[in-house]
């Protein structure tokens, strides 16, 4: 979205007579990205239901708040990175359960849960980025599948390119660890 | 005179011995110089590549939302917007929602620690190995461990990779991210030789 453009949509999703239909075309254009963002983080479609709807609801809510010094995309962006990680935390403490605990659980659930579907190779991949820590996996997903520029993400997680560059580089390396040794 | 009179055999240049360069490299410079280039190439940002590693992969998305799942999406967040201003007008706290219970509760909690501690001594004085990823963070934090030793601790890209002022602006963060990739022990092991 060009800059004048969107100070103009962000004014429409900031006054009340405009809001409400703002808001709607603002569903319309992040729906998707979002939802496949946070579904490569939960994996099961009910749990990026839940979060996706939590992320649009806090947007909602902070609109008012909203003061442009990022991007309308980078913001929801951020929102959805902190409830996907606010859930996956809870999941944890609720089950009990360790970092390896979740992680084998979110493999468990790929293979189990419905509206997956893929080549061998596809699913293998997505098996080696669910072993990765959740903060790299975050910056693995925004680089790989969201093509998102460092700078972009840089944005969104708050940490400088020069640290995503080199968490990046080893995501790659463990990914091919794993493909390589899952073939054999 | 002309530089083209000069007689051939007035500059001599001196005698140079076989495989002399004139300068030096570091030892093993040359060995590993191929792997240190790729590394540093796969980290410059190529936005049409961003993974030359997986280049033979195609980049499918194995995830599906059910059908006419977008279709609704807007309905149900503003039913559940409109639906939680609304039921947030007349909401009534449960007894245990309520302010002077809360801190009634936190309050015990408290009690029931500090008393635990008292009861149990201080803990004993623990050694690297026992070192959590939070306490090595909270390390990190105090200075006591540096960008650049967890850089090194991490093979790649190394701390040649980073200017000083772009380790100088890292930080929590940054290391935070980068602590999920290294291994503790080795990590532990270098602020050992650190310190010795």
């Amino acid at each position: 979205m060009i800059a004048v453009e969107e100070n103009a949509f962000v004014s429409a999703l900031q006054a009340p007579n405009t809001r409400e239909h703002a808001f709607g075309e603002l569903v319309s254009q992040f729906q998707q990205p979002l939802y496949y963002h946070i579904r490569r983080m939960v994996v099961a479609h009910d749990d990026a239901d839940d979060v996706l709807q939590n992320t649009f609801v806090k947007a909602w809510r902070g609109l008012d708040g909203f003061r442009g010094d990022s991007k309308l995309k980078t913001w929801l962006y951020r929102i959805a990175t902190n409830e996907s990680i606010t859930f996956l935390q809870k999941r944890k403490r609720r089950q009990h359960q360790d970092i390896d605990n979740l992680q084998d659980d979110l493999r468990h659930s790929l293979d189990q849960s419905p509206y997956i579907s893929g080549e061998e190779i596809q699913i293998k991949l997505q098996q080696a980025v669910l072993t990765l820590p959740e903060r790299q996996r975050l910056v693995f997903n925004m680089r790989y599948y969201d093509d998102m520029k460092y700078d972009d993400i840089s944005a969104v997680l708050g940490v400088t390119t020069g640290a995503l560059k080199a968490s990046y580089h080893h995501a790659v390396k463990k990914v091919q660890k794993f493909l390589t040794e899952s073939t054999i | 005179m002309n530089p083209s009179e000069v007689p051939h055999d007035s500059f001599k240049l001196p005698q140079k011995k076989a495989g002399e360069q004139g300068f030096k490299a570091p030892e093993g410079y040359f060995g590993d110089f191929a792997a240190r280039l790729q590394t540093r190439l796969q980290l410059e940002d190529h936005p049409e590549s961003p993974d030359p590693q997986l280049t033979g992969l195609d980049r499918e998305n194995i995830y599906s939302a059910p059908d006419g799942y977008f279709e609704g999406l807007h309905r149900r967040i503003m039913a559940r917007i409109n639906g939680q201003e609304e039921t947030g007008k007349v909401r009534q706290l449960s007894w245990y929602q309520r302010p002077a219970l809360q801190w009634a509760v936190a309050a015990a909690v408290t009690l029931l620690v500090v008393v635990g501690i008292a009861l149990n001594g201080p803990s004993q004085t623990q050694g690297f190995d026992d070192f959590s990823t939070e306490e090595l963070l909270a390390m990190v934090e105090s200075e006591q461990v540096e960008a650049a030793l967890i850089l090194e601790v991490m093979g790649t890209p190394g701390p040649e990779g980073f200017s000083e002022d772009e380790l100088g602006e890292w930080g929590e963060s940054e290391l935070d991210l980068l602590l999920d990739e290294v291994d503790l022990k080795d990590l532990e092991a270098a602020l050992l030789e650190e310190q010795n």
